[in-house]
């Protein structure tokens, strides 16, 4: 099997000592093993998805949507309404479980190492009452 | 979500699987021998035994101890690492 995209995907080749300088990264632990990750970036209106991963030995097990269900709640608890992510188009199990999930295929944009799949999900309202997780984050 | 797909082999036999597959990225096929469309009257103990197996799945269980933490600087060699393992099923 020969590689997908022909190159390693960004998120292999990008400098982690800026990006958690820079940008919330959360860690997912299992016991006491990372086993995933989510990179989020705030920006003017909406929250991005920059990174998500989960190591292959945790695969398979809900970590992923557990990990994107903690952005959205971030994102809301920023007072966005809106979550933003994109991926490689070549990823079709990625792009098929964010639609999964409730994300919306925005548009997709050709660049010169492939093309990007530009989703985004809303955010439930911040003040929204029948939200138990918004009452959780105020007490 | 994972999600079992069971077919007769007399009746849909893999079709069940080709079908979910339209609707789900975590399929796990099953054809049960010697059974035509009514599984559970035909063949009881295999397709009993298919489902079990198939809930029983350790690695598909939301782990119970998760802890979740902002990184810190000292953490970014980790995250490096985690991510490459991540990606390199898209790698040669």
């Amino acid at each position: 099997m020969g590689s997908l995209i022909g190159r390693e995907p960004k998120p292999m080749t990008a400098d982690y000592a800026a990006a958690v300088r820079n940008h919330r990264i959360d860690l997912l632990h299992v016991g006491d093993q990372l086993a995933a990750l989510i990179e989020t970036i705030p920006e003017t209106d909406h929250l991005l998805i920059e990174n998500v991963a989960v190591s292959p030995a945790f695969q398979h097990r809900g970590l992923g949507r557990h990990l994107l269900a903690h952005a959205e709640d971030l994102a809301g608890s920023l007072g966005y309404a809106t979550i933003r992510l994109y991926t490689n188009k070549l990823f079709a199990a990625n792009v098929q479980l964010y639609a999964s999930l409730g994300y919306q295929l925005d548009r997709e944009a050709i660049l010169s190492l492939g093309t990007a799949v530009h989703m985004s999900k809303p955010i439930r309202a911040l003040l929204d009452p029948a939200n138990p997780r918004v009452e959780l984050r105020s007490s | 979500m994972p999600v079992l797909a069971i077919g007769g082999e007399k009746s849909f036999g893999p079709t069940m699987a080709v079908v979910m597959r339209a609707a789900a990225t975590d399929v796990r096929e099953v054809i049960i021998a010697a059974s035509g469309h009514w599984l559970m009257e035909e063949q009881p103990v295999a397709t009993v035994a298919a489902v079990r197996a198939f809930l029983d799945q350790p690695s598909r269980r939301m782990p119970e101890t998760i802890t979740l933490r902002p990184a810190v600087a000292a953490d970014a060699d980790a995250i490096r690492n985690l991510t490459r393992e991540a990606y390199a099923k898209w790698v040669p």
